[in-house]
């Protein structure tokens, strides 16, 4: 097994600040052979590096140049018999935060790629393995979100869409109008069911609900059940759509007259009556002669903290179309919300002379003779009136449909605050959730729009297929394994994992006593780590960031750090890949100077960091120790940021509890482009051990 | 050149939609017009929902593999996507043909620097020459070459050529790998393609049409996006809103919202995004020890982004129901003085301001209507491209083999840009052969 080590100078120009020739000989006394170059990211450097690797025979080759999120997809594309990298990055991390000090610079340069070496020698080789994925998807959900992405997948996949109900269509339905431009929605809808049925790609199941689900991703068995011809079915697939969509909440709790008196609706009510083309006060069958709108109902207060974003705009659309057919409407509101050119609706209702009254509505009494009094706040004026009309239809809160919270328990989905279906990363991967192969398409993830379904649908599809086409490949994501001698059964890992990616499986023992042993399902993990972390009895390790690779790299780093006499203060900091080691990157790239004594070591996630490790980094002697991870609500896996800060809590009080300053262990939560945070926390920690003095494990 | 498809504007739409195409098995051409991609996200630096980095991008599963989910824009490796092509400095000047068969000629200005570049900035150090940032609003200054922010991609440094005076071409001796080409002209290149992405973006209306806000006659009357480039930790002040006038922290802003939006003299269209940065802006001043007062008329946090607005208020944000009815600022101490109609209760009165962030109406970016026209796309009278209204489609257009993404059709969130960026990758591939 040989590691070699190329290192590059950018240029010659990093040659001024890092003395590479002290490199060279400090690398050539491990007897690792070592090439400089000075233009590793272009083509006739990476020509260099693979004849170096080939006339070495180089198996594992560390690299020390700019940052790897440039270099490292061209490296790993174009030395595919280098079995394992380990990268330094000496421009961003080095050189150019350090560019004051030559000197240590220098001697940073060499305890760092020394660590690496030496986490190269004990990193093993790791197969890589791929799942298929079944060709087809099923969709969750016939309303207009579950069709379309029916439509778009079926073109080059096979689909099945489940519906609940007797009829597609889900909510639109009862519409008749929609805004933009008075589109009879209807139309649209049957053309999409036509094409729909007629496509051989699709099966549509009405009248069908799902009883269970088992398999992982790219092979789940679904069990469906169609009670109205008694039939149960097995279907497998490869991907899952959940267009479960929205209903109207009931506001029964709110003493709205809801449920109380029949001319208290909903605009769902009055939206079929207005698509009927008939509407009447419920009680008396009679064209009413005024209706009030009372919008926020049941939300942006304690019981939803949420707006639905929609119900302004349709609300609207309903008064002018009551207006038009005269009938007086009256809304009232809260904030009105008709974004982009709904607000052309809010200025044609005004116009046409709907009345607006800013006040959310707060009861409605029901009076002997069935009629409606409602006291109304206007909290612009301050004026209170109280209104009698025949009619009120309240927009009430927007609620995800009924028996999505026990499909996403079933699919190990989780729940948002509003309780809508949690996506992965709501920037930039809306229809993505946190499971692989499970999908998210319109109001499911949050209320939108009928055209905002539609998209979020088709994005949905484009996830979908792209998951079916590529398959799973675990060499990239590194999964753990677990040592079954070790595992205790305490399911601590199964506990901390949020991508259900482990399980306990029962085991009988010869004395038949029952035992059972963690068990991890590679088509579910992320590579994160967290598991590895919290393992009590150390079964749980994750390939390549095993904790022998880690406290190995702890002690070499330790040792060189002495070697190199180095005299300032060592503060160890352990980054996430994600933006941790990237904010260190653009602290680097935006001209940020830093106190060169720090020390990095990646792990995946900080998740992946347990007690174990920082008390391991104290032990060998480091003065401080840094933690550097994403903001818990910006983690990369979810929980590894919030895992570690309970981990860097939890550390802490043992330190306490042993008379070893607390104050020397810190973290800090920061995304890619909070640099200053990184160069801060450094600052910081200095201070810190200048007021409490070196380690003395030193 | 021959791709499957071309994308006009390497924004965040823009970008998503080709990341897509190229997992789908697509060739894809970008054409940027600055010279890097990014877009308005560059300049923006955070964005809600997540309040991180606007430059993050989804994964590019055909390289990435199972690894992570989304990556920063410098660390995407875009660039290095086979079957991604970038165009920077480049404009469309004419489109011809139909669905499967376009054909697209193209204007690329001179970067002076060529693939070579290896970001050692080694001739930013070289070069002499001090100019204005106008990335930063002028706030700080960068060299004559330069790299456009420290996440820029293509990782290539340019040469803005008409701000070299009396230079001895000093970046290009000290360029180590003769990156560096001052003969270099601009080029027409022809692609062809199948079909055309339009995300084109959109831009900040400029207020100074508003004259009762001042705004371009006072110094610390500034917008949005220019606060965002102060909060910006790598940016001019590092991370410190300041006062413009004299560069001092400042101690309490105003905010005014619908500025030329939702109004009958300039835009009657209300922004849509605008309330909730607005929002998201007043937090991160308020975590910075900033007092906050905003000006509105109806707070449109619409969905589950109400949490901004119930945050702000628990934050202790100020919230004026009324609109700023006019500014005068005092010569010497440059503070400002607020007339604010408070709508509420229809009472005028006067505050005294450091610094004042008007938040404008979105509009197409510079540039669209220009492209409407070479496509023949219809577009709203906003300027916006409209989606095919008969389809009730917002990214499929009346044209077959053209669609739109993002801002370019509406302005909107980053989570929305990058659905439509990603819904029209399954659009084409079907239509597409
Ligand atoms: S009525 Fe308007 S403000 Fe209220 S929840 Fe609905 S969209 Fe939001
Ligand atoms: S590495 Fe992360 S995702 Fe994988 S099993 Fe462990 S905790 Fe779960
Ligand atoms: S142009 Fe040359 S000197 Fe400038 S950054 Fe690129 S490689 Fe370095
Ligand atoms: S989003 Fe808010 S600030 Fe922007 S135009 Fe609409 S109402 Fe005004």
């Amino acid at each position: 097994m040989v590691v070699g080590v190329v290192i590059c100078d950018c240029g010659e120009k990093l040659g001024n600040i890092i003395k590479y020739d002290k490199v060279i000989n400090a690398i050539q006394e491990l007897k690792a052979p070592i090439k400089k170059i000075s233009n590793l990211c272009l083509a006739a450097g990476i020509e260099e590096i693979k004849k170096f690797v080939e006339s070495e025979s180089i198996d594992k080759l560390v690299v020390g140049a700019c940052t790897p999120k440039f270099i490292e997809y061209t490296l790993r594309q174009a030395l595919s018999t280098v079995l394992e990298f380990e990268f330094v990055i000496l421009r961003e991390h080095i050189a150019w935060p350090n560019k004051a000090e030559p000197e240590k610079a220098t001697k940073k340069a060499i305890i760092l790629l020394k660590t690496a070496i030496a986490a190269l020698e004990v990193k093993a080789k790791i197969d890589q393995e791929k799942y298929e994925v079944d060709q087809s998807v099923l969709i969750i959900g016939g309303g207009v979100a579950g069709i379309q992405a029916a439509l778009d997948l079926a073109a080059n996949v096979k689909v099945y869409l489940i519906e609940k109900d007797e009829n597609l269509g889900g909510n639109l339905r009862n519409m008749g109008k929609v805004f933009p431009g008075d589109f009879l929605i209807q139309e649209i809808l049957q053309d999409k069911i036509k094409q729909l049925e007629s496509n051989s790609n699709i099966t549509v199941y009405k009248n069908t609900k799902i009883v269970d689900i088992y398999g992982n991703p790219g092979s789940y068995e679904i069990t469906l059940e169609t009670p109205s011809v008694n039939s149960t079915e097995i279907i497998k697939t490869g991907a899952i759509i959940v267009a479960t969509g929205i209903e109207e909440s009931k506001p029964y709790h709110l003493d709205l007259g809801y449920g109380k008196s029949q001319d208290v609706i909903l605009q769902t009510d009055l939206a079929r009556m207005l698509k009927d083309g008939k509407v009447v006060v419920p009680s008396t069958g009679k064209k009413p002669e005024s209706v009030l709108i009372g919008n926020c109902i049941n939300c942006r207060d304690e019981n939803h903290f949420y707006c639905s974003k929609i119900c302004c705009t349709y609300s609207i659309h309903h008064a002018i179309e009551l207006i038009e057919d005269g009938i007086e409407p009256i809304i009232c509101y809260m904030d009105i919300r008709t974004p982009y050119k709904y607000e052309n609706l809010y200025r044609e209702a005004r116009e046409k002379g709907v009345t607006f009254i800013r006040g959310k509505l707060q009861s409605v009494e029901v009076g002997p003779n069935n009629e409606l009094i409602v006291p109304v706040e206007n909290t612009l004026t301050n004026e209170i009136y109280e209104l009698s009309p025949d009619l009120v239809v309240l927009s009430s809160a927007l609620v995800p449909a009924a028996g999505s919270e026990k499909l996403a328990e079933m699919l190990g989905l989780n729940l948002k605050e509003s309780c809508f279906i949690s996506d992965l990363y709501s920037k930039t991967n809306p229809s993505q959730t946190t499971q692989r192969g499970i999908f998210l398409a319109g109001s499911a993830f949050t209320p939108m729009s009928i055209q905002e379904s539609m998209s979020h649908a088709s994005a949905a599809a484009v996830k979908a297929l792209k998951f079916l086409r590529e398959g799973i490949l675990t060499r990239d994501l590194l999964v753990p394994t677990i040592d079954e001698d070790l595992c205790n059964g305490c399911a601590t890992c199964r506990d901390t994992c949020q991508f259900n990616a482990i399980t306990m499986i029962v085991q009988t023992n010869t004395d038949t006593e029952i035992v059972q042993k963690a068990s991890v399902d590679p088509t579910k993990c992320r590579g994160c780590g967290t598991c590895s972390a919290v393992c009590p009895t150390g079964a749980t390790q994750l390939a390549n960031y095993q904790r022998g690779v880690i406290f190995t790299k702890i002690e070499t780093m330790m040792k060189a750090i002495k070697a190199e006499k180095w005299e300032e203060p060592v503060i160890l900091a352990l980054t996430c890949e994600e933006c941790g080691s990237c904010g260190v990157d653009i602290a680097g790239l935006a001209g940020f100077e830093y106190p060169a004594n720090v020390f990095t070591i990646d792990v995946p996630c900080a998740g992946r960091i347990g007690v174990i490790d920082i008390l391991k980094a104290f032990v060998e002697g480091a003065d401080a120790v840094l933690i550097v991870q994403c903001p818990e609500k910006s983690c990369h896996y979810m929980f590894g940021s919030h895992n570690a800060n309970l981990v860097v809590q939890f550390t802490k009080d043992i330190l306490t509890e042993i008379g070893f300053e607390s104050s020397r262990l810190a973290n800090v939560e920061m995304v890619s482009s909070d640099p200053d945070k990184y160069v801060k926390a450094i600052q910081d920690l200095n201070k810190v051990i200048e007021e409490v003095g070196s380690n003395p494990n030193k | 050149m021959e791709k499957d498809v071309v994308i006009i504007g390497g924004g965040i739409a823009g970008t998503h939609a080709a990341i897509e195409l190229a997992d789908l098995g697509r060739t894809v051409a970008i054409i940027e017009r600055k010279a890097s991609i990014g877009g308005k996200a560059a300049q923006l630096g955070r964005f809600f929902p997540t309040d991180d980095c606007a430059l993050c991008f989804s994964l590019c599963t055909s390289m990435f593999k199972s690894r992570g989910f989304r990556k920063c824009l410098y660390r995407s490796n875009i660039e290095r996507n086979p079957n991604i092509e970038i165009l920077t400095l480049s404009e469309v000047t004419e489109v011809k043909g139909a669905i499967g068969n376009f054909t697209i000629k193209i204007k690329q200005q001179p970067r002076y620097v060529n693939a070579n570049c290896i970001g050692c900035l080694a001739c930013v150090d070289a070069c002499p020459i001090e100019v204005p940032n106008e990335f930063n609003f002028g706030w700080n200054t960068r060299k004559a070459i330069y790299l456009p922010f420290p996440m820029a991609v293509p990782h290539w440094v340019v040469v803005n050529r008409t701000d070299c005076r009396d230079c001895k071409e000093e970046c290009k001796t000290a360029c180590p790998t003769d990156a560096i080409d001052f003969n270099a002209k601009a080029q027409d290149i022809t692609v062809k393609a199948k079909a055309i992405v339009v995300a084109t973006g959109f831009e900040e209306l400029n207020p100074s049409a508003l004259r009762e806000y001042g705004y371009g006659m006072y110094a610390n009357v500034i917008t949005q996006i220019q606060l965002a480039r102060m909060l910006d930790p790598t940016g001019p002040s590092q991370g410190i809103p300041i006062l413009p006038s004299n560069g001092e922290p400042a101690k309490s802003v105003t905010i005014a919202l619908c500025v030329g939006s939702r109004d009958s003299r300039y835009k009657e269209y209300c922004s849509r995004i605008c309330c909730t940065y607005s929002l998201k802006h007043a937090l991160m001043l308020k975590e910075k020890g900033v007092e906050v007062r905003i000006c509105f008329m109806d707070i449109r946090t619409f969905g589950e982004y109400e949490d901004y607005y119930i945050r702000s208020r628990e934050e202790g944000v100020i919230f004026l129901r009324g609109r700023i009815a006019g500014i005068e600022e005092d010569p010497i101490t440059k503070k400002l003085l607020l007339k604010i109609e408070n709508t509420m209760t229809s009472e005028f009165m006067e505050v005294e301001e450091e610094l004042v962030v008007l938040t404008p109406a979105l509009i197409p970016a510079d540039g669209s209507s220009k492209i409407a026209e070479i496509l023949k796309l219809k577009t709203d009278e906003n300027g916006f491209f409209m989606g095919n209204e008969a389809k009730f489609s917002q990214i499929e257009t009346e044209i077959p083999g053209i669609y739109i993404a993002g801002t370019a059709e509406s302005p909107k969130d980053i989570p929305d840009s990058i659905t439509q960026g990603t819904a029209t990758a399954i659009k084409i591939n079907q239509a597409i052969k």
